[in-house]
């Protein structure tokens, strides 16, 4: 059980930083793009501020969602490692004879 | 708001869905022989026109892709969720003073505003009581009432305002996204496919959404009530990114030619929409490859509600 939470324990949490490390990287260069321009101000700014609030509030919650999966991943693969494997039953036989 | 589409049977068939819709269809014909006399007749209207069964249909997909059992099963509890999204139907005509439902009167245009009020009570009471037996149920469509009711009132308090379309995804996950939600839980027996439900729900809400914008009638219908009402729809969230269109927003009046400026706004966001509902459908098809048994069934139901938009 021990051997099987720590696996279980090390993969989820490779999995929710790779996924975390993914996003960000995918994220980020649009979403800076777009602080810059929502700060330097200019025709466009006021649709940059509103598209900055939706993409940063959006990475935000993906990432929270992909955590939330992975966790509950997580959580399927312990039951699975730790499942008793169930012993082949004996071969099926009457309890009794059947009265004739 | 409480969105809607009329799922023909040719999608029923595409889903292996024929014989539990039809055992529900029967079930409901059943109970609306056992009905009160003085709301039979209301309550055969509620649920007359072409029904949708998107929500029967996540059920029954979510019991096969994690049970053997035939889906027949589920078919009672698809019942009281049919109840519950007709109850949801009257209350959202009543409060959106909308005068057709499925391309005939609404029940409050019909029979008038307290028939259709004791009539969508009617519905909840019998929604209950055809579950009283098994508690997993009831608390679940307790939760789906609950859910629905908190976010109606989430919804009418953000009308009007200056939010964005995670904002959106919030009010949608919370009203389609509960109800699918519910659907998903009840027909998995478990918590396994919850936000299977949530993704797919909001998927739907959306495609609504973008389905009034594009003039379907084959989808609920509604959408030049959303914009004199000011509702956060998809194309709206995503339109009023534009301070110009922001400040057309948040003007409360019913003057003609802001309403259209409004609607053509929202229009030329319909590419941008399908882009976030494509997002949507993803995650939703995710959680199907990850925590179904046997994913098939839930990815062919993201498939054929994703197409509601464009249909």
């Amino acid at each position: 059980m021990l051997a099987a939470g720590s696996l279980a324990s090390s993969t989820t949490a490779f999995r929710v930083g790779a996924g975390q490390l993914a996003l960000l990287v995918e994220r980020t260069p649009a979403l800076m793009k777009l602080a810059v321009q929502a700060s330097v101000g200019g025709p466009g700014a006021g649709q940059a501020q509103a598209e900055f609030r939706d993409d940063l509030l959006a990475l935000v919650r993906d990432s929270a969602e992909a955590s939330w999966r992975e966790l509950r991943r997580g959580v399927d693969d312990l039951d699975a490692f730790s499942r008793p494997r169930e012993e082949r039953a004996a071969e099926q036989h009457r309890p009794y004879r059947v009265k004739q | 708001m409480t969105t809607g589409a009329v799922a023909s049977d040719d999608v029923i068939a595409e889903l292996g869905a024929t014989a539990e819709i039809s055992q529900l269809r029967e079930r409901i014909a059943e109970w609306l022989e056992s009905v009160d006399d003085e709301l039979r007749e209301p309550l055969s209207w509620a649920l007359a026109g072409a029904p949708k069964h998107f929500r029967p249909l996540t059920l029954f997909a979510c019991h096969r892709a994690l049970h053997d059992t035939p889906a027949s099963e589920a078919v009672e509890l698809a019942f009281a969720v049919e109840l519950m999204h007709n109850m949801s139907l009257i209350v959202d005509d009543v409060l959106d003073g909308s005068d057709e439902r499925r391309g005939i009167a609404t029940v409050e245009t019909r029979f008038g505003r307290l028939t259709a009020l004791m009539t969508s009570g009617y519905l909840v009471a019998d929604a209950f009581d055809v579950s009283r037996d098994d508690p997993f149920a009831v608390r679940h469509l307790a939760e789906l009432l609950r859910r629905l009711g908190a976010a109606e009132c989430l919804q009418w308090r953000l009308r009007r305002q200056p939010l964005g379309v995670q904002d959106w995804l919030r009010i949608a996950g919370e009203d389609t996204g509960a109800m699918f939600e519910v659907c998903a839980v009840l027909g998995a027996r478990s918590q396994r496919l919850r936000r299977y439900g949530h993704h797919l729900g909001v998927l739907y809400h959306g495609c609504d959404d973008v389905g009034d914008q594009r003039g379907l009638e084959a989808l609920g219908g509604g959408g030049d009530e959303d914009i004199r009402d000011g509702i956060l729809t998809l194309p709206a969230a995503l339109a009023i990114r534009d301070p110009e269109v922001r400040a057309l927003f948040l003007v409360d009046d019913d003057d003609e030619q802001r309403l259209i400026s409004l609607g053509e706004a929202f229009r030329a966001q319909l590419d941008e929409a399908e882009r976030v509902l494509d997002g949507v459908a993803d995650s939703a098809r995710t959680e199907a490859a990850q925590f179904a048994d046997d994913p098939e069934p839930l990815l062919a139901l993201v498939d054929q509600v994703r197409q509601l938009s464009r249909r």
